[in-house]
Protein backbone atom coordinates (compact mmCIF):
# COMPACT_ATOMS: atom_id res chain seq x y z
CA UNK A 1 0.00 0.00 0.00
CA UNK A 2 2.69 2.46 0.93
CA UNK A 3 5.23 1.58 -1.69
CA UNK A 4 4.61 4.88 -3.41
CA UNK A 5 3.89 6.80 -0.27
CA UNK A 6 7.45 8.00 -0.24
CA UNK A 7 7.30 11.26 -2.21
CA UNK A 8 10.86 10.80 -3.45
CA UNK A 9 9.94 7.46 -4.96
CA UNK A 10 6.77 8.95 -6.43
CA UNK A 11 8.70 11.87 -7.88
CA UNK A 12 11.18 9.54 -9.54
CA UNK A 13 8.35 7.50 -11.09
CA UNK A 14 6.49 10.68 -12.09
CA UNK A 15 9.59 12.05 -13.80
CA UNK A 16 9.69 8.94 -15.97
CA UNK A 17 5.95 8.98 -16.78
CA UNK A 18 5.53 12.71 -17.44
CA UNK A 19 7.29 13.04 -20.83
CA UNK A 20 5.60 9.87 -22.14
CA UNK A 21 2.15 11.02 -21.04
CA UNK A 22 2.74 14.46 -22.57
CA UNK A 23 4.03 13.04 -25.84
CA UNK A 24 1.23 10.48 -26.06
CA UNK A 25 -1.35 13.19 -25.34
CA UNK A 26 -0.08 15.42 -28.15
CA UNK A 27 -0.07 12.48 -30.58
CA UNK A 28 -3.56 11.39 -29.57
CA UNK A 29 -4.91 14.94 -29.85
CA UNK A 30 -3.50 15.26 -33.37
CA UNK A 31 -4.96 11.91 -34.47
CA UNK A 32 -8.25 12.48 -32.62
CA UNK A 33 -8.76 16.00 -33.99
CA UNK A 34 -7.88 14.85 -37.50
CA UNK A 35 -10.60 12.20 -37.35
CA UNK A 36 -13.07 14.38 -35.46
CA UNK A 37 -12.89 17.39 -37.78
CA UNK A 38 -11.76 16.10 -41.17
CA UNK A 39 -12.26 12.41 -41.40
CA UNK A 40 -15.59 11.47 -39.84
CA UNK A 41 -19.13 11.69 -41.19
CA UNK A 42 -21.85 14.04 -40.01
CA UNK A 43 -24.76 12.46 -38.16
CA UNK A 44 -27.91 11.51 -40.10
CA UNK A 45 -30.02 13.64 -37.76
CA UNK A 46 -27.65 16.15 -36.23
CA UNK A 47 -25.32 16.89 -39.11
CA UNK A 48 -22.03 18.53 -38.18
CA UNK A 49 -23.09 19.40 -34.63
CA UNK A 50 -22.21 15.79 -33.81
CA UNK A 51 -18.58 16.95 -33.88
CA UNK A 52 -19.22 18.75 -30.58
CA UNK A 53 -19.56 15.24 -29.13
CA UNK A 54 -15.82 14.63 -29.57
CA UNK A 55 -15.15 17.36 -26.99
CA UNK A 56 -18.30 17.09 -24.88
CA UNK A 57 -18.29 13.36 -24.18
CA UNK A 58 -14.56 12.97 -23.30
CA UNK A 59 -14.90 16.01 -21.00
CA UNK A 60 -17.95 14.39 -19.37
CA UNK A 61 -16.19 11.04 -18.92
CA UNK A 62 -13.11 12.73 -17.47
CA UNK A 63 -15.20 14.85 -15.10
CA UNK A 64 -16.63 11.65 -13.61
CA UNK A 65 -13.36 9.69 -13.73
CA UNK A 66 -11.47 12.49 -11.99
CA UNK A 67 -14.06 12.82 -9.25
CA UNK A 68 -14.23 9.03 -8.71
CA UNK A 69 -10.45 8.78 -8.44
CA UNK A 70 -10.43 11.67 -5.96
CA UNK A 71 -13.07 9.90 -3.87
CA UNK A 72 -10.99 6.70 -3.86
CA UNK A 73 -7.97 8.78 -2.83
CA UNK A 74 -10.06 10.32 -0.05
CA UNK A 75 -10.95 6.85 1.24
CA UNK A 76 -7.25 5.86 1.17
CA UNK A 77 -6.39 9.05 3.03
CA UNK A 78 -9.01 8.52 5.73
CA UNK A 79 -8.53 4.78 6.25
CA UNK A 80 -4.82 4.19 5.59
CA UNK A 81 -3.54 7.77 6.02
CA UNK A 82 -1.80 7.41 2.69
CA UNK A 83 0.17 10.66 2.49
CA UNK A 84 0.08 11.04 -1.30
CA UNK A 85 -3.69 10.48 -1.54
CA UNK A 86 -4.52 13.97 -0.30
CA UNK A 87 -1.85 15.48 -2.52
CA UNK A 88 -3.48 13.73 -5.47
CA UNK A 89 -6.98 14.96 -4.59
CA UNK A 90 -5.81 18.56 -4.26
CA UNK A 91 -3.87 18.37 -7.52
CA UNK A 92 -6.68 16.72 -9.51
CA UNK A 93 -9.53 18.99 -8.35
CA UNK A 94 -8.88 22.01 -10.62
CA UNK A 95 -8.43 19.71 -13.62
CA UNK A 96 -11.69 17.92 -12.84
CA UNK A 97 -13.47 21.24 -12.39
CA UNK A 98 -12.11 22.34 -15.78
CA UNK A 99 -13.37 19.17 -17.48
CA UNK A 100 -16.80 19.59 -15.87
CA UNK A 101 -17.03 23.22 -16.98
CA UNK A 102 -16.03 22.21 -20.50
CA UNK A 103 -18.68 19.48 -20.47
CA UNK A 104 -21.38 21.93 -19.34
CA UNK A 105 -20.45 24.66 -21.81
CA UNK A 106 -20.08 22.39 -24.85
CA UNK A 107 -23.32 20.65 -23.84
CA UNK A 108 -25.01 24.03 -23.91
CA UNK A 109 -23.50 24.83 -27.31
CA UNK A 110 -24.82 21.51 -28.59
CA UNK A 111 -28.22 21.79 -26.91
CA UNK A 112 -29.13 25.17 -28.38
CA UNK A 113 -29.09 24.14 -32.06
CA UNK A 114 -30.34 20.56 -31.54
CA UNK A 115 -32.72 20.58 -28.58
CA UNK A 116 -33.68 24.22 -28.98
CA UNK A 117 -32.44 25.28 -25.54
CA UNK A 118 -29.15 26.17 -23.84
CA UNK A 119 -30.13 24.62 -20.55
CA UNK A 120 -32.89 22.60 -18.87
CA UNK A 121 -33.16 21.48 -15.26
CA UNK A 122 -33.43 17.79 -16.03
CA UNK A 123 -31.78 15.15 -13.83
CA UNK A 124 -28.66 14.72 -15.99
CA UNK A 125 -27.81 18.39 -16.47
CA UNK A 126 -28.60 19.26 -12.87
CA UNK A 127 -26.49 16.44 -11.42
CA UNK A 128 -23.50 17.45 -13.57
CA UNK A 129 -23.89 21.04 -12.38
CA UNK A 130 -23.84 19.68 -8.79
CA UNK A 131 -20.60 17.85 -9.68
CA UNK A 132 -19.10 21.16 -10.76
CA UNK A 133 -20.08 22.76 -7.45
CA UNK A 134 -18.61 19.77 -5.57
CA UNK A 135 -15.26 20.42 -7.22
CA UNK A 136 -15.45 24.14 -6.36
CA UNK A 137 -16.58 23.34 -2.81
CA UNK A 138 -13.70 20.91 -2.31
CA UNK A 139 -11.14 23.45 -3.52
CA UNK A 140 -12.60 26.18 -1.31
CA UNK A 141 -12.77 23.85 1.70
CA UNK A 142 -9.17 22.60 1.61
CA UNK A 143 -7.98 26.18 1.34
CA UNK A 144 -10.20 27.44 4.15
CA UNK A 145 -8.26 25.82 7.03
CA UNK A 146 -4.92 27.01 8.38
CA UNK A 147 -4.13 23.51 9.58
CA UNK A 148 -3.45 21.30 6.52
CA UNK A 149 -4.30 18.10 8.42
CA UNK A 150 -7.79 19.33 9.24
CA UNK A 151 -8.17 20.84 5.78
CA UNK A 152 -7.39 17.56 4.07
CA UNK A 153 -9.62 15.57 6.40
CA UNK A 154 -12.59 17.88 5.81
CA UNK A 155 -11.90 17.74 2.07
CA UNK A 156 -11.79 13.94 2.06
CA UNK A 157 -15.12 13.72 3.87
CA UNK A 158 -16.72 16.14 1.38
CA UNK A 159 -15.36 14.05 -1.52
CA UNK A 160 -16.84 10.85 -0.10
CA UNK A 161 -20.23 12.44 0.64
CA UNK A 162 -20.30 13.86 -2.89
CA UNK A 163 -19.42 10.48 -4.37
CA UNK A 164 -23.12 9.48 -4.27
CA UNK A 165 -23.59 11.98 -7.09
CA UNK A 166 -21.45 9.96 -9.52
CA UNK A 167 -23.86 7.00 -10.01
CA UNK A 168 -26.72 9.51 -10.08
CA UNK A 169 -25.10 11.29 -13.03
CA UNK A 170 -24.41 8.02 -14.83
CA UNK A 171 -27.88 6.51 -14.41
CA UNK A 172 -29.99 9.69 -14.34
CA UNK A 173 -30.87 9.18 -18.00
CA UNK A 174 -32.16 5.67 -17.25
CA UNK A 175 -33.91 6.29 -13.95
CA UNK A 176 -35.88 9.41 -14.85
CA UNK A 177 -37.38 11.14 -17.86
CA UNK A 178 -34.67 13.53 -19.02
CA UNK A 179 -34.19 15.69 -22.09
CA UNK A 180 -30.67 14.27 -22.33
CA UNK A 181 -30.55 11.01 -24.29
CA UNK A 182 -29.36 7.72 -22.72
CA UNK A 183 -25.79 6.43 -22.94
CA UNK A 184 -24.46 5.50 -26.39
CA UNK A 185 -21.13 3.85 -25.55
CA UNK A 186 -21.08 2.34 -22.05
CA UNK A 187 -24.42 0.56 -22.22
CA UNK A 188 -25.88 -2.93 -22.16
CA UNK A 189 -25.92 -4.40 -25.63
CA UNK A 190 -22.94 -2.47 -26.99
CA UNK A 191 -22.42 1.01 -28.42
CA UNK A 192 -25.08 2.62 -30.64
CA UNK A 193 -22.51 4.79 -32.39
CA UNK A 194 -21.28 3.97 -35.86
CA UNK A 195 -17.57 2.92 -35.80
CA UNK A 196 -16.62 5.91 -37.99
CA UNK A 197 -17.80 8.13 -35.11
CA UNK A 198 -16.71 5.86 -32.28
CA UNK A 199 -13.02 5.96 -33.27
CA UNK A 200 -12.56 9.74 -33.09
CA UNK A 201 -14.48 9.68 -29.81
CA UNK A 202 -12.22 7.03 -28.25
CA UNK A 203 -9.03 8.74 -29.49
CA UNK A 204 -10.14 12.06 -28.07
CA UNK A 205 -11.06 10.36 -24.78
CA UNK A 206 -7.56 8.84 -24.56
CA UNK A 207 -6.04 12.22 -25.43
CA UNK A 208 -7.97 13.81 -22.55
CA UNK A 209 -6.92 10.97 -20.24
CA UNK A 210 -3.19 11.29 -21.02
CA UNK A 211 -3.45 15.09 -20.75
CA UNK A 212 -4.90 14.55 -17.29
CA UNK A 213 -2.03 12.23 -16.27
CA UNK A 214 0.59 14.76 -17.40
CA UNK A 215 -1.05 17.77 -15.77
CA UNK A 216 -1.89 15.97 -12.52
CA UNK A 217 1.79 14.97 -12.20
CA UNK A 218 2.82 18.61 -12.67
CA UNK A 219 0.30 19.72 -10.07
CA UNK A 220 1.26 16.99 -7.59
CA UNK A 221 4.89 18.05 -7.86
CA UNK A 222 3.80 21.63 -7.17
CA UNK A 223 1.74 20.48 -4.16
CA UNK A 224 4.71 18.52 -2.79
CA UNK A 225 7.02 21.50 -3.28
CA UNK A 226 4.43 23.69 -1.55
CA UNK A 227 4.33 21.36 1.45
CA UNK A 228 8.14 21.42 1.62
CA UNK A 229 8.10 25.22 1.55
CA UNK A 230 5.64 25.27 4.47
CA UNK A 231 7.86 22.88 6.47
CA UNK A 232 11.01 24.90 5.79
CA UNK A 233 9.29 28.16 6.69
CA UNK A 234 7.99 26.63 9.90
CA UNK A 235 11.42 25.22 10.75
CA UNK A 236 13.00 28.61 10.14
CA UNK A 237 10.40 30.41 12.20
CA UNK A 238 10.94 28.06 15.12
CA UNK A 239 14.72 28.30 14.79
CA UNK A 240 14.55 32.09 14.93
CA UNK A 241 11.94 32.21 17.63
CA UNK B 1 -10.54 30.36 -50.19
CA UNK B 2 -11.54 27.15 -51.88
CA UNK B 3 -15.08 25.88 -51.87
CA UNK B 4 -14.28 22.79 -49.79
CA UNK B 5 -12.48 24.95 -47.23
CA UNK B 6 -15.53 27.24 -46.98
CA UNK B 7 -17.79 24.24 -46.59
CA UNK B 8 -15.56 22.80 -43.90
CA UNK B 9 -15.52 26.04 -41.92
CA UNK B 10 -19.28 26.44 -42.24
CA UNK B 11 -19.89 23.11 -40.45
CA UNK B 12 -23.23 22.67 -42.16
CA UNK B 13 -24.41 26.03 -40.84
CA UNK B 14 -23.50 25.23 -37.25
CA UNK B 15 -20.08 26.93 -37.35
CA UNK B 16 -20.56 29.15 -34.27
CA UNK B 17 -21.53 26.19 -32.08
CA UNK B 18 -18.92 23.72 -33.34
CA UNK B 19 -15.97 26.10 -33.53
CA UNK B 20 -16.64 27.76 -30.20
CA UNK B 21 -16.74 24.29 -28.59
CA UNK B 22 -13.33 23.41 -30.01
CA UNK B 23 -11.96 26.88 -29.28
CA UNK B 24 -13.08 26.79 -25.66
CA UNK B 25 -11.66 23.29 -25.22
CA UNK B 26 -8.30 24.41 -26.57
CA UNK B 27 -8.32 27.55 -24.42
CA UNK B 28 -9.23 25.69 -21.23
CA UNK B 29 -6.71 22.86 -21.70
CA UNK B 30 -3.93 25.35 -22.51
CA UNK B 31 -4.71 27.69 -19.61
CA UNK B 32 -4.79 24.76 -17.19
CA UNK B 33 -1.47 23.45 -18.53
CA UNK B 34 0.28 26.82 -18.48
CA UNK B 35 -1.03 27.64 -15.00
CA UNK B 36 0.13 24.24 -13.70
CA UNK B 37 3.62 24.63 -15.18
CA UNK B 38 3.91 28.22 -13.89
CA UNK B 39 2.74 27.15 -10.43
CA UNK B 40 5.34 24.40 -10.30
CA UNK B 41 8.14 26.68 -11.52
CA UNK B 42 7.39 29.44 -9.02
CA UNK B 43 7.26 26.96 -6.12
CA UNK B 44 10.52 25.36 -7.20
CA UNK B 45 12.12 28.81 -7.25
CA UNK B 46 10.79 29.64 -3.78
CA UNK B 47 11.97 26.29 -2.49
CA UNK B 48 15.45 26.75 -3.95
CA UNK B 49 15.71 30.21 -2.39
CA UNK B 50 14.54 28.92 0.99
CA UNK B 51 16.95 26.03 0.94
CA UNK B 52 19.84 28.25 -0.10
CA UNK B 53 19.05 30.57 2.80
CA UNK B 54 18.98 27.71 5.27
CA UNK B 55 22.46 26.20 5.58
CA UNK B 56 21.26 23.12 7.52
CA UNK B 57 19.21 22.04 4.53
CA UNK B 58 21.93 22.38 1.98
CA UNK B 59 23.00 18.79 1.95
CA UNK B 60 19.47 17.63 1.34
CA UNK B 61 18.97 20.09 -1.44
CA UNK B 62 21.97 18.57 -3.14
CA UNK B 63 20.38 15.16 -2.72
CA UNK B 64 17.13 16.27 -4.24
CA UNK B 65 18.89 17.90 -7.15
CA UNK B 66 20.82 14.72 -7.77
CA UNK B 67 17.56 12.87 -8.15
CA UNK B 68 18.37 10.39 -5.42
CA UNK B 69 15.42 10.04 -3.17
CA UNK B 70 17.21 8.23 -0.43
CA UNK B 71 16.75 11.09 1.99
CA UNK B 72 13.36 12.05 0.69
CA UNK B 73 11.40 10.32 3.37
CA UNK B 74 13.11 12.36 6.02
CA UNK B 75 11.92 15.48 4.25
CA UNK B 76 8.39 14.27 3.95
CA UNK B 77 6.44 17.42 4.53
CA UNK B 78 3.13 15.80 3.80
CA UNK B 79 0.08 17.56 5.13
CA UNK B 80 2.18 19.20 7.80
CA UNK B 81 1.23 16.37 10.10
CA UNK B 82 4.76 15.46 11.02
CA UNK B 83 5.95 18.99 11.18
CA UNK B 84 3.39 19.71 13.80
CA UNK B 85 4.29 16.62 15.70
CA UNK B 86 1.76 14.88 17.88
CA UNK B 87 -1.32 16.34 16.25
CA UNK B 88 -2.20 13.11 14.55
CA UNK B 89 -3.09 9.88 16.18
CA UNK B 90 -0.52 7.17 16.57
CA UNK B 91 -1.31 5.36 13.35
CA UNK B 92 -0.22 8.26 11.24
CA UNK B 93 3.35 7.53 12.08
CA UNK B 94 3.31 4.35 10.04
CA UNK B 95 2.21 6.10 6.90
CA UNK B 96 5.70 6.83 5.72
CA UNK B 97 7.47 4.77 8.28
CA UNK B 98 7.71 1.59 6.29
CA UNK B 99 10.60 2.70 4.19
CA UNK C 1 -2.21 -0.91 14.02
CA UNK C 2 -4.23 -3.16 11.75
CA UNK C 3 -7.26 -3.07 13.99
CA UNK C 4 -7.41 0.71 13.90
CA UNK C 5 -7.20 0.74 10.12
CA UNK C 6 -9.79 -2.00 9.86
CA UNK C 7 -12.08 -0.14 12.19
CA UNK C 8 -11.75 3.01 10.09
CA UNK C 9 -12.45 0.97 6.97
CA UNK C 10 -15.62 -0.56 8.46
CA UNK C 11 -16.73 2.81 9.76
CA UNK C 12 -16.26 4.33 6.32
CA UNK C 13 -18.10 1.42 4.68
CA UNK C 14 -21.07 1.77 7.01
CA UNK C 15 -21.14 5.55 6.58
CA UNK C 16 -21.13 5.24 2.78
CA UNK C 17 -23.84 2.57 2.88
CA UNK C 18 -25.99 4.80 5.08
CA UNK C 19 -25.41 7.79 2.84
CA UNK C 20 -26.24 5.80 -0.28
CA UNK C 21 -29.45 4.43 1.25
CA UNK C 22 -30.54 7.88 2.44
CA UNK C 23 -29.93 9.33 -1.02
CA UNK C 24 -31.79 6.50 -2.76
CA UNK C 25 -34.78 6.90 -0.43
CA UNK C 26 -34.87 10.68 -0.88
CA UNK C 27 -34.66 10.43 -4.67
CA UNK C 28 -37.36 7.77 -4.91
CA UNK C 29 -39.60 9.86 -2.64
CA UNK C 30 -39.27 12.80 -5.02
CA UNK C 31 -39.44 10.68 -8.14
CA UNK C 32 -42.16 12.78 -9.72
CA UNK C 33 -40.28 16.03 -9.18
CA UNK C 34 -37.05 14.62 -10.60
CA UNK C 35 -38.76 13.53 -13.81
CA UNK C 36 -38.45 16.33 -16.34
CA UNK C 37 -41.58 15.44 -18.29
CA UNK C 38 -44.62 13.16 -18.44
CA UNK C 39 -45.47 10.70 -21.17
CA UNK C 40 -48.91 10.74 -22.81
CA UNK C 41 -49.71 7.58 -20.80
CA UNK C 42 -48.84 9.38 -17.56
CA UNK C 43 -51.29 12.16 -18.49
CA UNK C 44 -54.04 9.67 -19.23
CA UNK C 45 -53.47 7.94 -15.90
CA UNK C 46 -53.19 11.20 -13.92
CA UNK C 47 -54.85 14.21 -15.58
CA UNK C 48 -52.74 17.28 -14.74
CA UNK C 49 -55.51 19.89 -14.63
CA UNK C 50 -54.33 23.25 -15.95
CA UNK C 51 -50.87 23.10 -14.31
CA UNK C 52 -47.82 24.06 -16.37
CA UNK C 53 -46.32 20.70 -17.36
CA UNK C 54 -44.05 19.07 -19.93
CA UNK C 55 -45.13 16.22 -22.18
CA UNK C 56 -42.58 14.06 -23.97
CA UNK C 57 -42.90 11.39 -26.63
CA UNK C 58 -42.52 10.83 -30.34
CA UNK C 59 -44.00 13.09 -32.99
CA UNK C 60 -46.53 10.78 -34.63
CA UNK C 61 -45.72 10.19 -38.29
CA UNK C 62 -48.11 12.10 -40.57
CA UNK C 63 -49.60 14.17 -37.76
CA UNK C 64 -47.73 17.44 -38.35
CA UNK C 65 -49.76 20.19 -40.03
CA UNK C 66 -48.91 23.87 -40.50
CA UNK C 67 -51.82 26.25 -39.94
CA UNK C 68 -52.75 29.13 -42.20
CA UNK C 69 -51.05 31.78 -40.07
CA UNK C 70 -47.65 30.29 -40.93
CA UNK C 71 -46.36 30.01 -37.36
CA UNK C 72 -48.79 27.60 -35.73
CA UNK C 73 -48.03 23.90 -35.94
CA UNK C 74 -50.37 21.12 -34.85
CA UNK C 75 -49.08 17.63 -34.19
CA UNK C 76 -49.60 14.57 -32.04
CA UNK C 77 -47.21 13.32 -29.34
CA UNK C 78 -47.43 9.56 -28.89
CA UNK C 79 -45.92 6.87 -26.75
CA UNK C 80 -46.68 3.20 -27.24
CA UNK C 81 -50.01 3.43 -25.40
CA UNK C 82 -51.46 6.92 -25.63
CA UNK C 83 -51.46 10.14 -27.67
CA UNK C 84 -51.80 13.85 -26.95
CA UNK C 85 -52.78 16.51 -29.50
CA UNK C 86 -50.49 19.55 -29.33
CA UNK C 87 -50.68 23.01 -30.83
CA UNK C 88 -47.74 25.43 -30.86
CA UNK C 89 -47.06 28.88 -32.29
CA UNK C 90 -43.43 29.66 -32.83
CA UNK C 91 -40.13 28.45 -34.21
CA UNK C 92 -39.45 24.72 -33.95
CA UNK C 93 -35.98 23.35 -33.13
CA UNK C 94 -33.88 21.99 -36.02
CA UNK C 95 -34.27 18.43 -34.84
CA UNK C 96 -38.09 18.57 -34.78
CA UNK C 97 -39.42 16.01 -37.25
CA UNK C 98 -41.94 13.23 -37.56
CA UNK C 99 -40.98 10.03 -35.80
CA UNK C 100 -38.47 11.80 -33.59
CA UNK C 101 -38.50 12.55 -29.88
CA UNK C 102 -40.05 15.82 -28.76
CA UNK C 103 -40.85 17.63 -25.55
CA UNK C 104 -43.60 20.22 -25.17
CA UNK C 105 -44.02 22.62 -22.24
CA UNK C 106 -47.40 24.17 -21.68
CA UNK C 107 -50.91 23.58 -20.35
CA UNK C 108 -53.77 21.24 -21.14
CA UNK C 109 -56.75 23.16 -22.59
CA UNK C 110 -60.28 22.21 -21.53
CA UNK C 111 -60.86 20.80 -25.03
CA UNK C 112 -58.09 18.24 -24.46
CA UNK C 113 -55.54 19.89 -26.76
CA UNK C 114 -52.15 20.66 -25.23
CA UNK C 115 -51.29 24.33 -25.70
CA UNK C 116 -47.47 24.38 -25.89
CA UNK C 117 -45.50 27.53 -25.22
CA UNK C 118 -42.11 25.88 -25.84
CA UNK C 119 -41.01 22.91 -27.93
CA UNK C 120 -37.71 21.09 -27.39
CA UNK C 121 -36.40 18.31 -29.59
CA UNK C 122 -35.10 15.17 -27.92
CA UNK C 123 -32.76 12.90 -29.77
CA UNK C 124 -31.95 9.26 -29.13
CA UNK C 125 -28.67 7.47 -28.44
CA UNK C 126 -28.11 6.41 -32.07
CA UNK C 127 -25.37 8.09 -34.08
CA UNK C 128 -24.61 7.11 -37.68
CA UNK C 129 -23.71 8.63 -41.04
CA UNK C 130 -26.59 9.56 -43.33
CA UNK C 131 -25.61 6.88 -45.90
CA UNK C 132 -25.78 4.17 -43.25
CA UNK C 133 -29.20 5.36 -42.07
CA UNK C 134 -30.45 5.39 -45.69
CA UNK C 135 -29.09 1.90 -46.31
CA UNK C 136 -30.74 0.62 -43.13
CA UNK C 137 -34.03 2.23 -44.09
CA UNK C 138 -33.86 0.61 -47.50
CA UNK C 139 -33.28 -2.83 -46.06
CA UNK C 140 -36.02 -2.30 -43.47
CA UNK C 141 -33.74 -2.70 -40.49
CA UNK C 142 -34.04 0.89 -39.38
CA UNK C 143 -35.76 1.07 -36.02
CA UNK C 144 -34.01 3.73 -33.98
CA UNK C 145 -37.02 4.41 -31.79
CA UNK C 146 -38.21 0.83 -31.55
CA UNK C 147 -39.52 -0.29 -28.17
CA UNK C 148 -36.62 -1.56 -26.13
CA UNK C 149 -34.14 0.90 -27.58
CA UNK C 150 -34.31 2.46 -24.15
CA UNK C 151 -34.95 -0.55 -21.92
CA UNK C 152 -34.67 1.15 -18.54
CA UNK C 153 -37.05 4.04 -19.32
CA UNK C 154 -39.13 4.39 -16.18
CA UNK C 155 -42.62 5.00 -17.51
CA UNK C 156 -42.53 4.42 -21.19
CA UNK C 157 -41.22 7.82 -22.23
CA UNK C 158 -39.12 8.38 -25.26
Amino acid sequence: MHRFANPARFLRLATIILPWAALLSVGLFIAGLWLALFNSPGDYQQGDTVRIMYIHVPAAWMSMFTYSSMAVAAACALVWRHPLAEVYARAAAPIGAGFTLLCLVTGSLWGEPMWGTWWVWDARLTSVLILFFLYLGFMALVNAFDDPVRANRAGSILLLVGAVNVPIIKFSVDWWNTLHQPASVFRMGGPTIHPDMLWPLLLMALAFQTYFVAVVILRMRAELADAKIQTLRMARASAQG
Amino acid sequence: MSQTMKEFLAMGGYAPYVWSSYGLALLLLLVLLVASVAGLRSRERTLAALEAANPRRRRRKADAAGGDGGEGAAMLPMTGGRGKGGQNDATDADAGGGE
Amino acid sequence: MMTRKKRRLYLLGIAMLGLGTATALTLSAFEENVAYFFSPSDLQAKPPGDRLIRVGGLVEAGSVSKQGDGITTDFVIADHAATVRVTFSGALPDLFREGQGVLAEGRMRPDGVFQAREILAKHDENYMPKEVADALKKSGQFRPEAPGSKPAAGNGGV
